[in-house]
């Protein structure tokens, strides 16, 4: 999923004739000074980050002045917000509103459509409104051959009394405008909240689209980064690495996600940090229900399923072997149709490009177990090609259990740690 | 590489190279063996000496390789180390150089 930041989401409304504050991008003080005195105080600060709550996490701040300013911007440039560290924020003119309403457009999977979701009550902890009185969510769903028309939204709002007939034509109108953006560049939530009203005009005071990652290429303008779902943070560097893989060949996939990225949560569990690489994601979740009873962490989670080609595996494995810190590396396929030759070869590749010096062969405890289609062949080329002779590595085929690569992992970890001269 | 050289750019982005002046000597074309069995572009010219490439170069880099790496590993160990598949990944490098500790395969155990 692509979320877009804040900035970014209003650029997009914008571009669709929806009214958004006058505002900046900004880095440092001096920028959000001379955006200050560019849009008029009083001003808002916004963190620029991929999650939500920003406000009730302290992510947004007003100023009256350039004193106050300064202090805002210092303050959220030094601090992470929902854990995620702020290296840009949004200068925004404040806008005087007489009411906010929250307005979404978002795909129901129940429903097989687009649907228009409106809370008339504003949308502060619009989670808790939902799940208290879902009644106060107003919803339309959209026809998607037919369109959505603001005498739809009307028609919604008809009974509605606490907005005056101005508001809900406003409110309509802008809904509108939110599915032509959510219908042009693919997404799949564009939400705003609040809609700030005014006495003449909808303003989004905030904005979240979320971009359905599979038809990023259809918009290579936006020339949005993106990468596998990793949670309410960013992107890491070797996870969008990882995702430009798949952008650029759809045979077969990789999907990477760095679970533990600093091995901070393996090192506060005690649990030992390894690369991991799965032929599907069900295989890869029976993996680790074995895996970590026995003490270890996969840092990475990826799922190379679909058949991917061989140049895909290469690529993958380079990047798994890449994060610092690992003490192991378990391929695991499940019983698949996949054409595992294939796979081997990347993976044989990889290993002769990273351990040039042994052939191959990797310096840390290695198990490759190759069970499916072809994988006659793929143990035939590990050997072929000496991988399968290697001191750290076991090959397993078929026969081979989740849990018989388990122990065989931990069995051949506990002796590579012991020739280390760090025993058990 | 220098001399003849057979090159032909691959769906994900890549690049194949061989090198033409080894492969009159190679006895087992392991090359074209391990890509014809994938379906691949390559193919023995008519003197049966060296690859030559059965497709176009645009039916090739919309997928005609399948990219399997067959023909660089096969050549290194059955034919005479013509063969050099190049596949960039973008930003790779500046990931490494910004790494604070060593990655695993840098250390000499």
């Amino acid at each position: 999923m692509a979320r877009l930041l804040e900035h970014q989401g209003k650029d997009l409304l914008r571009r669709k004739g929806m009214a958004v504050p006058a505002g900046r991008v900004v880095r440092s003080v001096p920028e959000a000074r001379g955006a200050a005195a560019e849009i008029g105080y009083p001003v808002v600060v916004k963190a620029q980050i991929p999650a939500g709550r920003r406000g009730k996490a302290g992510g947004v701040r007003f100023a009256q002045s350039e004193e106050e300013l300064t202090v805002a911007v210092s303050s959220l440039l030094s601090a992470e917000v929902n854990g995620l560290p702020v290296e840009s924020l949004l200068v925004e003119k404040q806008v005087s509103i007489t009411r906010e309403v929250y307005v979404a457009i978002t795909a129901d999977p129940r429903l097989r459509s687009p649907v228009a979701l409106l809370c008339l009550e504003g949308g502060v902890d619009i989670e808790e409104t939902i799940q208290t009185r879902p009644e106060a969510m107003l919803k339309f769903p959209v026809d998607i051959l037919r369109g959505l028309f603001p005498y739809d939204v009307l028609n919604l709002l008809r009974d509605h009394e606490s907005l005056s007939s101005g508001e809900k034509l406003r409110v309509a109108q802008a809904t509108c405008l939110l599915y032509e953006v959510y219908r042009a560049f693919d997404a799949k939530l564009v939400e705003v909240n609040p809609l700030g009203l005014t006495a003449d005009e909808a303003v989004a005071l905030d904005a979240r689209i979320d971009l359905d990652d599979d038809a990023l290429a259809r918009h290579p303008e936006l020339q949005v980064v993106s990468a596998e779902e990793a949670g309410t943070r960013g992107a890491t560097l070797l996870e969008q690495i990882a995702a430009e893989i798949d952008r650029q060949d759809h045979r077969g996939s990789v999907h990477f996600v760095q679970i533990d990225p600093d091995l901070s949560y393996a090192r506060q569990h005690g649990l030992i940090p390894f690369g991991f690489d799965c032929v599907g994601a069900g295989a890869s979740l029976t993996m680790m229900d074995e895996l970590v009873p026995l003490g270890f962490y996969p840092v990475n989670f990826c799922d190379s399923s679909g058949n991917p080609v061989g140049s895909k595996l290469y690529r993958i494995t380079k990047v798994i072997f890449s994060q610092p810190g690992i003490e192991g590396y378990v391929f695991v396929s499940c019983v698949s149709s996949q054409q595992l030759d294939n796979t081997a070869r990347g993976i044989i590749k990889a290993l002769k490009e990273l351990y040039p010096e042994t052939g191959g062969q990797p310096n840390i405890p290695t198990i490759l177990a190759f069970r499916g289609a072809w994988e006659k062949e793929a143990l035939q080329l590990l050997a072929e090609h000496g991988i399968s002779q290697g001191k750290w590595v076991r090959v397993m085929g078929r026969e081979a259990t989740e849990k018989d690569v388990a122990e065989a992992f931990h069995s051949l970890y506990w002796e590579w740690r012991s020739a280390l001269g760090g025993g058990a | 590489m220098t001399g003849r050289v057979l090159t032909f750019r691959v769906r994900s982005g890549g690049t194949v190279s061989i090198d033409l002046d080894r492969c009159p000597s190679c006895t087992s074309k392991a090359c074209v063996q391990v890509c014809q069995k994938q379906g691949g572009p390559l193919a023995l010219d008519e003197a049966g000496r060296v690859p030559v490439l059965s497709m176009s170069l645009s039916e090739i880099a919309r997928g005609g390789c399948v990219e399997c790496l067959g023909c660089e590993l096969d050549c290194a160990l059955y034919g005479c180390q013509a063969v050099v598949i190049d596949l960039p990944l973008a930003r790779f490098e500046e990931y490494l150089s910004g790494l604070a500790g060593s990655v695993v395969y840098k250390r000499g155990r």
